[in-house]
């Protein structure tokens, strides 16, 4: 099914829209989990080529070793939540979440990635969860998985990269604590198919509010 | 004279919800939109700050709908005629808006939470 | 099945709890008994948080409100968990001082149509660093997902392992398999023929009956044997007189999974990553399970990208890393089989010029094209590749007399610089190709590349659209200009620069003007070293902005002191390099300058030759009027070299003009270059601007200009370079001679 330029806009709205509110159910309790105040938000949420997702990537495939965070859902629509970011990045959120009494974290060791883990579950359930109400249907979010080294070593996990010509649905948050001023980047990976299911959802959904 | 409303949100389906939700209870309002803090700042002054009501939303391009209520009070608008629609359930941006005194509207996060979000509004209207 | 269910909750090293959707305690595994004291029997049916009021609000019992009621998973990370659950290494009767595992929780809806909504949580103790390694790197998660699966399907007996997405095999010490879950009966599945293919008709026409078998049986892998499936067992290593420690050394134990090769029935072959435990069951007879996970994606996945990194993705020729490794295999075999090859590093011409007027999406077309040329010029044994930008890089092998690499750079040249056609308008583009050979030049990938690519700069200073070997010289002035540079370095941080002074004088009165400052530098080995062999290198790498501060700051400083000293200001030249000209921050400098030294701005002079004042274009005549708005005046040097046109000459802000002193060394004794003189002087009077002739050696020269008319005039004649001592020293001595007279 091909997606109109205009109806296209309007989902990538609504999807931006409802993340927006997912992250923002979640600062609360994430500010409670690190003692921090967070800034959380979806600057803006596009559609590219997978080839150009990739370029974007490439900036991590630069960046040496990086985390890479996958989580699954499923239900009337399905998708896969894929998440990046630089070793440097992460170290720095992690660091800003840290009691100013520890020491800062140097490496990324198997305890950190759980730390983002956990971090990124709350926002991503939160983003799922909002997206499950506003179209007023039952998705079902799988654990994250989590892997870290360097970019070619763990891309192959997924299927998202492959078939360059497709499009994707490519957005960034940013994620900052406050505190320590520290923050990231979190890229955020969609197939076109759940776009295009989400779509329809919402042509029934559009009478809503 | 129906109530004039200005509603900034950068998302344009949240502007079709809040509009939609206001013209429940006042099916005559008139609307004008703004999809960043600057235009707000801008259609405000254009329609020389003659809104009954301004419903910002937080997170727009800068300024954000905390710095843009700023400026509107700098520019004369009180601030009870002023709240913040968010998303943003968080206590340090519940803690700003009663400082600056804008109400704090959440917005309606579910089909089932539209009737409350209605109620919220409602009393945000009454309350100027 | 059912014990084998419980079987495995018993097994993993993991506390396992169960929750229904009150929050009430349905499983509570032996491990959880072990650490928390408390038997299963007591504890089921009970409210998790009644059981343990201290983690109330706490974020385990958000995480459980958030997986019964929003259907949401948790991952709660030790580091960031405020309250974990009273779990202690030893029973507390035993232990004197408890010690409280270190926990990691996951947690994870499910749905039953049945019973309704459900969650289990695992906890993992990560007390140990090794053990949170095994915990957080591995398999948690898969293990969480399968108690998961296997609760959702604890009331099916028939389907307990149905869902997830990893075969699951059950098998014994003969490697017989008992069962399989569905994922496993697909994923060994023969490969379905595509309906109404002819393979399927023949297959159908010759073995109708084998055909139902097949598909009857596809559901049966019960009672076939493992090894049967996996190219890395056989059927030796299986056998009701093999240990359960032997078996398992088979396939890794779960968290260390292993990739081995399936085999369909059908002889098809696909991938897979394999892990296995053992279910102790009955005495001597213990039953294993193995993890079956299908990377067939995951490998395609890899090649994939493997491919993408490979290639350039706009030409589709190989991207420099990949023909740097090619290059070094080559050169391998080359240097066993004693041949010899080429490498070009080639760069286009103009090519930024169709960028900016045309668009990059122009650019790209061309390079596409230019691309699609260097094919056609080379063999399909030859590498090409795009190396950067707009550069290309060609690997020509097996080189002998028959083909040398002199007629495929003729030929590329020629292809080349043939018309374009790029949005259907004409492009003219050319080349300079640099040529490097093995094993005459280097031996090694990147020096063989790094010697093309000087040789391709020389073809560019030679002139562009023409080719160069590389030749050793080209490797020593590189290395000097490298010398050169780290020592400019040291000698900016160690101030060895000094200004050296040219007097200017009135040519109708012979009084001081001015003075041209001239850089010279002061190495502490070589010497004084003169701006030629110095500026060219400070400009290359960037130098020359730092430098040209210095000199300016000098040279006003010295005007300045000279106008306090003296009372009456003297006029200073100072020489901008082109490069410092397209420095944004040249006019602030300049203001601030004046700003601090307190002179007058009409008496400071900056020179810029012609040749550069011809090729300004029109941001530079901005930044030029910019430095007018200042006051400060503006000379042309080396006039009458560029063949700048009058008319444009007219435009320039410009208000002085420096006569080439080519002109001079011979106006006295050949008429044709004292006319020029002349007529440089008539023509600088003409527009207004003042005239200096450069280079007067003799009294016939200075007379020549007397004659003509000429403003000011500086050379050896009237006073040489000299330190601001010296000059002191001259104005002195000259102004007492004045008045001698």
């Amino acid at each position: 099914m091909a997606i109109d330029a205009e109806a296209q806009a309007i989902s990538l709205d609504l999807l931006a829209e409802s993340l927006n509110l997912g992250l923002g159910q979640v600062i609360e309790e994430l500010s409670e989990i690190s003692n921090s105040k967070i800034e959380l938000h979806v600057p803006e949420v596009n559609m590219l080529p997978k080839t150009e997702a990739l370029s974007f990537t490439s900036a991590l495939r630069d960046a040496g070793k990086a985390i890479f965070v996958q989580q699954q859902f499923s239900g009337e629509i399905s998708g896969e939540a894929l998440l990046f970011f630089s070793e440097e990045e992460s170290l720095n959120l992690l660091n800003g979440l840290l009691q100013d009494n520890e020491q800062a974290l140097i490496e990324f060791a198997a305890t950190e990635e759980e730390m983002m883990l956990d971090l990124t579950n709350v926002a991503v359930c939160g983003v799922i969860y909002a997206l499950s109400n506003l179209l007023g249907i039952r998705l079902n979010t799988e654990l994250p998985r989590c892997e870290y080294g360097h970019f070619d070593d763990i891309s192959g996990s997924t299927q998202l990269l492959d078939n360059a010509e497709d499009m994707i649905l490519f957005l960034t948050i940013s994620f900052t604590v406050v505190k320590k001023n520290s923050r990231a980047q979190l890229m955020f990976f969609q197939p076109k198919d759940t776009l295009e299911k989400l779509y329809d959802r919402i042509q029934k959904r559009l009478s809503f509010g | 004279m129906p109530p004039k409303c200005l509603i900034a949100d950068d998302s344009l389906y949240a502007r079709m919800v809040v509009k939609d939700v206001v013209r429940r209870i006042y099916p005559a309002a008139e609307f004008h939109e703004a999809s960043s803090g600057e235009q707000t700042l801008s259609v405000a002054e254009g329609t020389g700050y003659e809104f009954d009501w301004y419903l910002l939303d937080v997170n727009m391009t800068p300024p954000d709908g905390v710095e843009t209520s700023k400026m509107l009070m700098e520019r004369g608008v009180p601030a009870n005629k002023i709240a913040l629609v968010t998303g943003n359930r968080s206590f340090n941006l519940m803690d700003e808006a009663n400082l600056l005194g804008v109400q704090y509207i959440n917005k309606a996060i579910s089909p089932e939470d539209v009737d409350p979000f209605m109620e919220r509004l409602r009393a945000f209207f009454s309350r100027g | 099945m059912d014990r084998l269910y419980r079987h495995i909750v018993e097994l993993v090293d993991t506390g396992i709890v169960v929750l229904d959707g009150q929050g009430c305690i349905v499983t509570w595994n032996q491990w959880m008994e072990r650490h928390s004291g408390l038997q299963e029997a007591r504890v089921q049916g009970q409210k998790l948080l009644d059981l343990f009021p201290e983690l109330s609000n706490s974020r385990i019992d958000r995480a459980i409100y958030k997986a019964l009621e929003l259907n949401c998973p948790s991952v709660l990370s030790a580091k960031l968990l405020n309250v974990s659950f009273p779990l202690y290494r030893e029973p507390l009767s035993t232990a004197k001082q408890p010690e409280r595992l270190v926990q990691s929780i996951q947690i994870k809806p499910f749905y039953t149509d049945e019973d309704g909504q459900y969650c289990v949580i695992s906890v993992f103790d990560i007390s140990s660093s090794d053990m949170r390694e095994r915990a957080l790197r591995t398999q948690s998660v898969v293990l969480t997902e399968l108690v998961v699966s296997l609760q959702e399907k604890e009331h099916e007996l028939t389907a307990l392992f149905e869902n997830t997405q990893n075969g699951i095999l059950i098998f014994d010490r003969k490697g017989l398999i008992h069962s399989a879950n569905r994922a496993a009966v697909q994923m060994f599945a023969p490969i379905p023929l595509e309906p109404g293919s002819d393979q399927q008709e023949l297959f159908e026409l010759a073995a109708p009956e084998a055909m139902l078998a097949e598909s009857a049986g596809a559901g049966q892998l019960e009672g076939q044997h493992l090894y049967d499936f996996f190219e890395e067992l056989s059927a030796s290593q299986f056998g009701s007189d093999k240990s359960d420690a032997e078996i398992q050394a088979l396939i890794p134990a779960s968290g260390e999974e292993r990739e081995m090769n399936c085999v369909r029935n059908d002889d098809s072959e696909f991938p897979v990553s394999v892990s296995a435990n053992a279910i102790p069951m009955a005495e001597d007879d213990s039953r294993f399970f193995i993890f079956v996970r299908d990377i067939t994606e995951k490998k395609r996945a890899e090649a994939q990208l493997n491919r993408m990194a490979r290639v350039d993705g706009l030409t589709g020729l190989y991207n420099r890393f990949s023909f740097t490794e090619i290059l070094t295999s080559t050169l391998k075999a080359h240097q066993r089989s004693g041949n010899s090859l080429s490498v070009f590093f080639i760069d286009l011409d103009r090519f930024k010029g169709v960028n900016d007027n045309y668009g990059h999406d122009a650019g790209d077309d061309l390079l596409r094209q230019v691309a699609e040329r260097l094919r056609g010029c080379c063999r399909n044994s030859d590498t090409i590749s795009r190396w950067a930008g707009d550069e290309f890089v060609i690997l020509l092998p097996e080189q002998n007399h028959s083909r040398s690499s002199i007629t495929v750079a003729e030929k590329i040249l020629d292809a080349i610089s043939q018309p374009f056609e790029v949005f259907n308008m004409p492009v003219f583009v050319n080349c300079s190709i640099g040529i490097a050979q093995f094993p005459d030049d280097a031996c090694d990938a990147d020096k063989l590349i790094f010697c093309a690519d000087q040789a391709m700069y020389q073809a560019k200073a030679d002139g562009k659209g023409v080719f160069r070997f590389f030749t050793p010289e080209m490797n020593q002035r590189t290395l000097a200009r490298l010398k050169t540079e780290s020592e400019l370095r040291v000698a900016l941080a160690e101030n060895q620069f000094e200004l050296y002074y040219q007097p200017q004088i009135e040519v109708a009165t012979g009084k001081l003007l001015g003075v041209e400052a001239l850089l010279r530098w002061r190495h502490p080995e070589r010497g004084i070293i003169y701006p030629d062999e110095f500026i060219s290198v400070a400009e290359d790498c960037g130098l020359i902005c730092q430098m040209g501060e210095w000199v300016m700051m000098q040279a006003f400083e010295t005007a300045s002191r000279w106008y306090k000293r003296e009372g009456d200001p003297l006029s200073m030249s100072i020489n901008l390099s082109p490069k410092q000209f397209m420095d944004d921050g040249l006019v602030y400098s300049v203001r601030r300058l004046l700003n601090s030294v307190g002179f007058p701005a009409e008496r400071i002079v900056l020179e810029i030759t012609e040749g550069h004042l011809m090729n300004t274009q029109g941001e530079n005549l901005q930044l030029l009027r910019e430095l007018k708005l200042l006051g400060v005046k503006i000379a042309i040097d080396d006039f009458g070299m560029g063949y700048s046109s009058l008319a444009y000459l007219r435009n320039l802000p410009v208000d002085i003009i420096k006569i080439d002193r080519h002109f001079l060394q011979d106006a006295s004794n050949n008429a044709a270059d004292a006319r020029i003189v002349s007529a440089i002087i008539d023509l600088g009077h003409a527009l207004g601007l003042e005239v200096v002739a450069e280079g007067i050696e003799h009294l016939s020269q200075m007379e020549l200009l007397k004659m003509k008319g000429c403003d000011h005039a500086q050379g050896f004649y009237i006073g040489k370079p000299m330190s601001l001592d010296d000059l002191m020293l001259w104005y002195t001595v000259d102004r007492e001679a004045t008045a001698a007279h």
